[in-house]
Parts: structure tokens; sequence; C-alpha cells
């Protein structure tokens, strides 16, 4: 022992003696109240005004959220998120209602196999995902709730009411000997104005398919739930308004199966038309892109490949043209939406946009484009022309960039 | 608190069970809000939690070269106020920085608001103390990988810096913050017998860097790369005999 050890030993025990031979009361501290200035003061500066549309984009790798204003396109802030200090809480999508002035962010956190030794790898146990509402004037976390392990996609109705939350559960999906409805994870549905800092009730949770990501909900109020359940090669549908009642799953196509260690078609995300009658899934196991019937479910038998793996496809607002971003190889392609001719393609430099993840339509004129890059160091969203595809801007955001949300004024 | 200022709040302790003993009804004694924030910053009781041993003091200095010749996992809280982030910018907001170490590290079922009194006077004490402003920094290191051995004898130091306070002494634990507090080495390596010796030798360095965090668990807070280096890291695990080498000194 050292010697302040030493010293901390006796000492301790000449208090502990002292203490016991006396038998009145120590002496009571009394502190005057403080009646200085307010403590602890927000200093986080307030995003700036933007008069248009307003962009957020969710960082996976490095816990944050960037602010953009897309018609100056110009970064605004990137503002921590999360609850962890030290673990990566990734921020997997985000949700923004500028009329109530409110985002809403799901923290996936990732497997802790991905960092750990000895001692956590053998737990392999997984964290609940949270999702946390932000105040948009500076994304001050001011409310949240618990959902499933491995939020995957997070929408909120048009008309602000509805918060919905899929989980994507490879875990659970791919777990051996179990039944089907075993590997099913559900759809966490949330009211947002119930999230506060002191708890928030308890989601909707609603079963519906095994590894279900990709969410799309019905205009404006968000009854009907459509869902790319990439484990069971299907699209959910769901009726929010009766959440007892056994969402429909219909197969992505032939050879569909429930065999979520090897999905056919591997659907991943989709996309309601903006008339809300058709329903583009995106598949990345078969490399191609569906459309089905929104009203009737069916396919309406137009399948277009897409050579590489199609991530978050955009339908521009005619509904005229997909605008399709794949990785392997990375590139954006636009397809004619009634017969999927290629209309227009570029591919994607890794030193511009490595592994592009999204496409999203602003006003502006431009088509925007999440590129992840390597996962590990900062990456960028890119602004291209709709017409030539070529580049207008290029904005840098965080690591692992996964969403991009644009919105109008209020 | 210097060793000094350690002396003085002991006698003051001793006089003050004097006076207790002496006769007559305990006196009560007013301090500032400045007073309460220093006791609130070395107080257990920041926490609800009757398990709990940390104070604020026991992983950061308040004050400049007070550190008494300790490696403490926290920064020094100096200018504290003052910094525009914390934890290596995973936060811009003191108050959950503060709840952040209450929640993980001491129990607290409940975040303190601005309006806490405690909260108060701990946020007035941290900033009328001079420091820089700049941020602290406080790598942690995701990866475990193994660190070479280091001079054991160097490593006692380190061990008597880093590790004493909460685990007591080597082999025993005499004097440890509390029980829950692993002695070392035996303990921790019980704990993972099913482990080879180079994989328990990386349970110790996992643990040391990444804390109760990255899935481990329990209370201790991560030794960042600057708090702790690996020479001194590999020093220590000599110590801690955890190199199958000549047994370490004693």
């Amino acid at each position: 022992m050292s010697a302040r050890g030493l010293a901390r030993l006796v000492t301790l025990a000449g208090l502990g003696a002292l203490a016991s031979a006396c038998t009145r009361d120590a002496p009571a501290v009394v502190y005057e109240p403080y009646s200085g200035p307010p403590v602890f003061p927000e200093r986080r500066a307030p995003l700036p005004a933007v008069s248009g549309e307003l962009g957020l984009v969710s960082n996976a790798g490095s816990d944050t959220i960037t602010a953009i204003d897309v018609g100056r396109g110009e970064v605004l802030a990137t503002v921590p998120v999360g609850r962890d200090p030290v673990d990566l809480d990734g921020p997997h999508h985000v949700a923004l209602d500028r009329a109530r002035g409110f985002a809403y962010v799901a923290l996936s956190y990732p497997a802790t196999t991905a960092s750990s030794g000895p001692h956590a790898s053998h737990g392999g146990s997984v964290r609940l995902g949270v999702v946390q509402k932000l105040r948009l004037s500076d994304l001050r976390v001011v409310g949240e709730a618990r959902v499933d392990p491995n939020p995957g996609d997070i929408v909120l109705s048009d008309d602000g009411r509805r918060l919905v939350v899929t989980h994507f559960d490879l875990t659970k999906a791919t777990a051996k000997d179990v039944a089907p409805e075993s590997r099913r994870a559900t759809l966490a549905v949330l009211d947002p104005e119930a999230l506060t800092l002191t708890g928030a009730p308890e989601p909707v949770r609603i079963p519906v398919c095994a590894a279900p990501h990709g969410l799309a909900l019905s205009r404006p109020a968000g009854d009907v739930a459509y869902v790319a359940c990439y484990g069971d090669d299907a699209v959910a549908v769901v009726d929010l308004r009766e959440p007892s009642a056994a969402p429909v799953r219909v197969p992505l196509g032939p050879g569909a199966q429930s065999a979520p260690s090897a999905p056919v078609y591997g659907p991943y995300s989709v996309a309601l038309s903006p008339s809300g009658k058709e329903l583009l899934v995106a598949n990345l196991e078969s490399k191609d892109v569906r459309v089905f019937d929104a009203a009737t479910r069916a396919p309406t038998g137009r399948v277009f490949p897409t050579q590489g793996a199609p991530y978050f496809p955009v339908w521009s607002e005619d509904e005229a043209e997909l605008f399709v971003p794949t990785q392997a190889p990375d590139g954006v392609r636009v397809l004619d939406a009634r017969t999927g001719a290629v209309k227009r393609q570029r591919a994607l430099d890794a030193r511009e946009c490595a592994s592009p993840h999204e496409a999203v339509l602003a006003g502006d004129g431009a088509v925007w484009l999440v590129c992840e890059g390597d996962r590990k160091s900062p990456s960028v969203v890119l602004s291209i022309d709709r017409d030539t595809l070529a580049t207008r801007r290029s904005l840098a955001v965080g690591v692992y960039p996964d969403r991009l949300i644009v919105r109008g004024p209020k | 608190m210097s060793r000094g200022a350690n002396g003085v709040a002991v006698a003051a302790a001793l006089v003050g069970f004097g006076l207790a003993c002496g006769g007559g009804d305990a006196p009560s004694t007013f301090n500032t809000p400045l007073d309460h924030g220093r006791a609130v910053f070395r107080d257990p009781r920041v926490t609800e939690s009757t398990q709990n041993a940390f104070a604020c003091s026991t992983c950061h200095v308040a004050e400049p070269d007070t550190a008494d010749g300790r490696a403490l996992p926290g920064a020094p809280l100096g200018g504290v106020t003052k910094r525009p982030t914390y934890w290596a910018g995973q936060e811009d907001d003191l108050l959950r920085s503060v709840n952040a170490c209450r929640a993980r590290f001491m129990g607290a079922r409940d975040p303190w608001t601005r309006d806490d009194e405690e909260a108060k006077v701990l946020y007035a004490y941290l900033d009328s103390l001079p420091g820089s402003a700049a941020p602290a920094p406080f790598t942690v290191l995701q990866q475990v990988v193994d660190v070479p051995a280091g001079d054991p004898t160097r490593g006692a130091a380190v061990y008597a810096a880093a590790c004493e306070d909460c685990h007591g002494a080597r082999d025993a634990g005499f004097g440890r913050l509390t029980p829950r507090a692993p002695i070392l080495p035996w303990q921790t390596l019980a704990e993972h017998d099913y482990l080879t010796p180079d994989e328990q030798r990386l349970v110790f360095v996992e643990k040391v860097r990444h804390g109760v965090f990255l899935g481990y668990s329990g209370t201790m807070p991560p030794f960042s790369l600057e708090a702790l280096s690996d020479a001194d890291l590999g020093a220590l695990l000599a110590y801690l005999g955890l190199y199958r080498v000549a047994a370490p000194p004693r």
C-alpha cells in the first residue's frame, strides 16, 4: 500500500473512533441559498433563420445532425445528438416537422462487438433504440422515448401527428430454429406530442415482418404504413388505425421466401408517389426497383433493373421519373417511371460521393445525394443538376450520413 | 483538494467533533453558496444512490495543481464553465455532461435540472475556478489492443496514482473506496477465468480504456490516452503480473 493510502486509512480510523466516542450531534451546516445569475446557461447558438427549404442530415457515425439551408446551399451547423457521451448513439434517420418546430431522430446503437474487447463481446447485448425529439430552433433535446433495438427508419405523417419507427433487427431476423413470427420485428407508433424529457407513453408496437427497414406513410394522416421487409422479401401494409389487425405482407415476386438469412429480393426502402397511388420498392439483393399499386397492393409488373444496389430512390413531382442512387457500382440513374428506360445516369467517383445512400428532390431544381463515404471519416451531401446530373455543390457533413430530410417553410 | 487542504479539512472536522462533544447543543455554521458548491463537489451524496461512493472529486481536480500526484480519469474542472464542448465534443451542454457523470458513474436515477439547488451551487463553484477554456482532450480508444509490457517499478507508481484510491492496495484491497471496486488483480482475473491469460490482460486494457462504456458495465470511468499513456498502462499491467513474466515486486 502506498504512503497516501496508509495515511488515508489512519485518518479514517481516527475519525471513526472520534465519531464512536462522541454521542452528540455534529454542528449543523447551513448554506445560504443560491441567488446568483442563472446557472448552466444554454450556449448553443440558435440555428439561423431559413426562409426557404431547410434540410437535416443524420450522421450515424459521428453522433451529429447537420442543418442545411438548401436554397443557399450552405451548412448552418453540425451539432451533437444522442444520450451517451462515449458510445456511438448511431443517429439513424431523422424526421422534420417545420410547422411545429421539431425534429425527431432515431438512435440505433450499433452492436458492441464492433468496438469492444474480450469482456464486452461475450455478452452480445443489444441496446434498445431511442427516439429523441429535438427543438428545431437549436436542435436541443426536448423529449425522448424508448423503442426496440435497431431502429431502421423514422417517418412523420404529413399532419405531424404520427411518428412511426421500423426496427431493422437482423439478429432477430436470422435467429435459428424459431417460428417465423419470432423473427418479426415491430413498427413502433408514437404520439410526437407525448415525447417529453420526463418520459413518454410506451409506443404502440405492431409486429410486422423480419427486418423491416424503409417506411412510407399514406398522406396526410399516415393511416397506412408501407414497409420494406428485407427479411421476408415482402412489402408489409399496415393499417395503423387498427394496430391489432395483422399486417398484410405482399411478396415481392416469384420465389420470394421467408428465409431471412438469404433474401432473394431484399427490399430495403419504399417511396410513395406524390399522388399516393403507387409505391416504389428498392431491392438490394435483386438489384431492381419494383412498382406496386398502393390501393390494391398488387404489383404493376413494372420491374426496373438498376445494375447496382438501389438504396433510397425518389419520385419526380410529376411521377414521370425515378431518381435511383445505387451502390456497387456507385452512381445515380434517372429512370422513366413508366418504362424503366434509363434516361440519364452518372457514375460517381468515390472521391466525390462514395456509396450514395439516398436521393432527395429539392425546390431549387437539384437532386441531393446523401453519400455514406467510407463510414469512418466525414462525408458529404452532393447537389446535382436534375437534367445534366452535374455537380452543383458539395457540402461537408458528418461520418456516415444516412438521411437528408428537406422541408419548405411553414 | 491539495494534501495541505485535505489536512485543513481534517483538522476542521476534528475541531468540529471537539466542539460538538464539548457540551451544549451543536451550533450551526452558515456558509456561502460557493462553500456549498465546494462541498457538493466532494460529496458522493450528489445522487440518491446508496451504493454510490464517487464524488466529482473522485475523478476530477477542481483547482489547478491539486492533483496531488494522482492520475485522474476526468479533466481538470477549472475553466469548465467556459469550455464550448465536453466529452470530446460529444456534448456542448455542461449540465447534460454533469448528468452523464451522475447517471453513468454515480447511479443517479433522475437528472439535475437548472432549478436544483445542488446544481446551482456546483455551477457557481465551478464558475469561480480559474482555468483553461479550451476543450479538454479526451481520446477514448474504441478498439482494444494489447500494449507492450512496461517496467513493473514504474507500474507500481502508476497503480498508486491511478488505481489505488478506488481499488485499494494491490492483492488485498485495503483502503479501497467501495467494495464494488474489485481487488486487483485477482478478483478481475477470477471473474474472467474462462479466458486465456492473454485475453485476461486484454480485459484489463478494455476496462481501463472503456470503463463503463462500449459494452462493459459497472461504474468505472474510462482512462483516455491523455489521462493514461499506453506506456504507463503497459507498466501497470506488468506490475499486476499480467505478462506471465517474473513475479512483480510486492
